[in-house]
């Protein structure tokens, strides 16, 4: 029993080894060679895209990067658009204001708030969401339709009815749920990928300035190659028809079924006789000139051949500095190309660029994932009175 | 019998980019590990897209034919079989590198990959369900050998599992039996279902920062709740 098990398990780990080593280096890569780079390289950019509307959509509404994407599967469970729900939290910030603000309207809306078990001094420190999803749905699980119908539309405006059933979720739960499930992405990796995704822009830029120059006039080579193509195969329409040999063509394809007449017979062979020496003069020519033209296309093509792998080679390492050595005494030259120097070469220059901003972007990425933790966790505003407070007290 | 052992043996059905994923099992984890998925890793590890793709192509076939099909012979096969898959995951996925249409493209056809692997660690963890277990005095000798080895070698030594079974039987049902014999034989003592209530409530309490109150004392009391 015991040699049999050594035995199998042995060759479990060896069994397949052969395999492996003709499957190639890494059977990981093949996998997702196989699927297609282009999906896989969709999937990281979709999750970016994820992120960045989340993280765009979260400042501007005030609401957590969590708490949105409970909001947006509420939504999405009510066959309701995010578009309307983001819009209602639009109105309902404006409905506050007008209620902090006084006046008759002020005041209407403000006992339309309180209907909703929505104090003032709520409305002061509380963000939207947090209304939306704490007292407002409470008070819309407590009351009938035909009762909250026109205080929601006073407060949401007309697209309230689509938010009825949105504000009956049990946002708990489904947060539960949905953390159970792991669909929740947390505030950190969101702003990182974010981040992330600003500087593949920012590389796709880098890589655009630099190859496209080389690839532009690749693209004029290319059109003077496809026009060369076009006027040659113009010139050879208009050789074959106006040669003796595309004379001889057209008075055949002309005469029909018409007997010949003498004159006629005469004048073809006179033009069949000059086709040969006339036609080889021509052949030459045109040979001369396509080769030469040919010549001129291969030599255009090696230049930014040169030019692309040059543009390559510096892309590799882009923060390379470059000490060029002084070649003249001229203070004022010196001093023009001591600053120009400072910064390198253009690419030099937009490496620099590159790692300065990688790390301004870090900076910004990481005071965002503060401001948005801010507003998940600690969504107080402050007394009324006190420094930074959004809204005058009443 | 604790109703978790029932869900250990046949555990939720998992559908992962359209495939359907066999019941993680001890030979699908060997082949996870033998070929460095990182979510099986146990030193720290980033996984990727190409993670996800290897752990669903593996946990979604029989372990002797994923072996066969990664086989030089039949290599091209598998190669095809997974590029058809990803067509229907992703069609003409070029498109989302074109500018403009790329992001359109990538909002309706694309899957995301944040997502998804978070669907697939919860496919592994639900997959390899320990039992929670009291360690009995002199239970607590540590192996060189790896869990896995170890856990088959009672298996298919003491328990007299086959290795078919050992392939492709869900492993929380391999840890269940395993555990069981270990019970059987002194070395742990299974907890009852109120005792793993306490304990998971302790544990929420540890993870919200609270102190152990009077209400949440262990239920039979001693040192080994601790």
């Amino acid at each position: 029993m015991g040699l049999k098990l050594i035995g199998e398990v042995g060759l479990d780990g060896s069994g397949f080894e052969s395999g492996l080593k003709r499957l190639g280096s890494s059977v990981k890569s093949f996998v997702a060679t196989a699927f297609g780079l282009y999906g896989v390289q969709a999937a990281v950019r979709k999750t970016m895209d994820l992120a960045e509307e989340l993280v765009t959509t979260s400042q501007r509404l005030g609401v957590g990067v969590e708490q949105l994407q409970v909001l947006r599967q509420a939504a999405k469970e009510s066959s309701t658009d995010l578009g309307v729900l983001t819009s209602a939290f639009e109105k309902l910030d404006i409905a506050r204001e007008k209620a902090l603000g006084g006046g008759k309207e002020g005041a209407k809306l403000l006992g339309r708030f309180a209907q909703l078990g929505i104090s003032a001094a709520d409305l002061r420190s509380q963000t939207s969401a947090d209304l939306f999803m704490g007292p407002m749905r409470n008070r819309a699980n407590a009351m009938s339709q035909e009762e909250l119908g026109p205080i929601l539309r006073d407060i949401l405006g007309r697209s309230f009815g689509q938010l009825l059933p949105v504000l009956q979720t049990d946002f708990e739960e489904l947060e539960a749920r949905m953390r159970k499930l792991g669909t929740i992405m947390d505030t950190d990796t969101a702003v990182k990928l974010d981040i992330l995704g600003d500087q593949f822009s920012l590389l796709a830029s880098i890589i655009a300035v630099n190859l496209g120059p080389a690839l532009l006039r690749l693209a004029e080579l290319l059109y003077k190659m496809v026009s060369g193509v076009s006027s040659t195969w113009a010139a050879a329409k208009a050789y074959v028809k106006k040669s003796p040999e595309g004379q001889i063509h057209d008075m055949v394809v002309a005469h029909g079924d018409r007997p010949w007449s003498k004159e006629e017979i005469a004048e073809f062979d006179r033009k069949r006789m000059n086709t040969g020496a006339m036609e080889g003069e021509a052949v030459a020519a045109a040979k001369d000139a396509g080769l030469a033209k040919f010549n001129e296309w291969m030599t255009g093509l090696e230049k930014i051949k040169e030019q692309l792998a040059a543009a390559a080679e510096r892309l590799k390492n882009p923060v390379k500095p470059t000490f060029d050595p002084e070649t003249t005494d001229d203070t004022k030259a010196k001093k023009v190309k001591l600053t120009q120097d400072r910064g390198g070469d253009a690419l030099t220059r937009v490496g620099n660029f590159l790692g300065s901003s990688r790390n301004v972007l870090e900076e910004i990425g990481n005071r965002q994932v503060g401001f948005l933790k801010e507003i998940a966790y600690n969504t107080r505003r402050g007394p009324a009175s006190g420094e930074g407070t959004m809204f005058p007290p009443v | 019998m604790s109703p978790s052992y029932f869900s250990a043996a046949i555990p939720e059905p998992f559908r992962i980019l359209g495939l359907s994923l066999k019941p993680l099992s001890l030979g699908r984890y060997r082949l996870l590990r033998r070929f460095e998925c990182a979510f099986v890793a146990e030193e720290e590890a980033a996984a990727g897209v190409s993670d996800l793709l290897l752990g669903g192509v593996i946990c979604s076939m029989r372990v002797d034919e994923f072996l066969e099909k990664a086989g030089a012979a039949s290599q091209g096969r598998l190669q095809r079989e997974i590029r058809r898959w990803g067509r229907r995951v992703c069609p003409w996925a070029w498109i989302s590198a074109v500018p403009l249409v790329g992001k359109w493209w990538r909002k309706h056809h694309a899957f995301d990959a944040l997502e998804k692997m978070a669907l697939f660690r919860r496919y592994l963890d639900e997959g390899s369900v320990v039992p929670k277990y009291w360690e009995e005095e002199g239970g607590g000798r540590s192996s060189g050998a790896h869990w896995a080895q170890s856990v088959e070698v009672v298996l298919r030594g003491e328990l007299g599992w086959t290795a078919e079974e050992i392939n492709e039987a869900p492993l929380s049902k391999a840890l269940a039996d395993y555990f069981r014999w270990a019970e059987n034989k002194g070395l742990v003592r299974l907890m009852t279902a109120e005792e793993v209530a306490y304990v998971e409530e302790r544990e929420r309490d540890a993870r919200n920062g609270e102190q152990p109150t009077a209400s949440n004392q262990h239920p039979i009391g001693g040192d080994n709740g601790a």
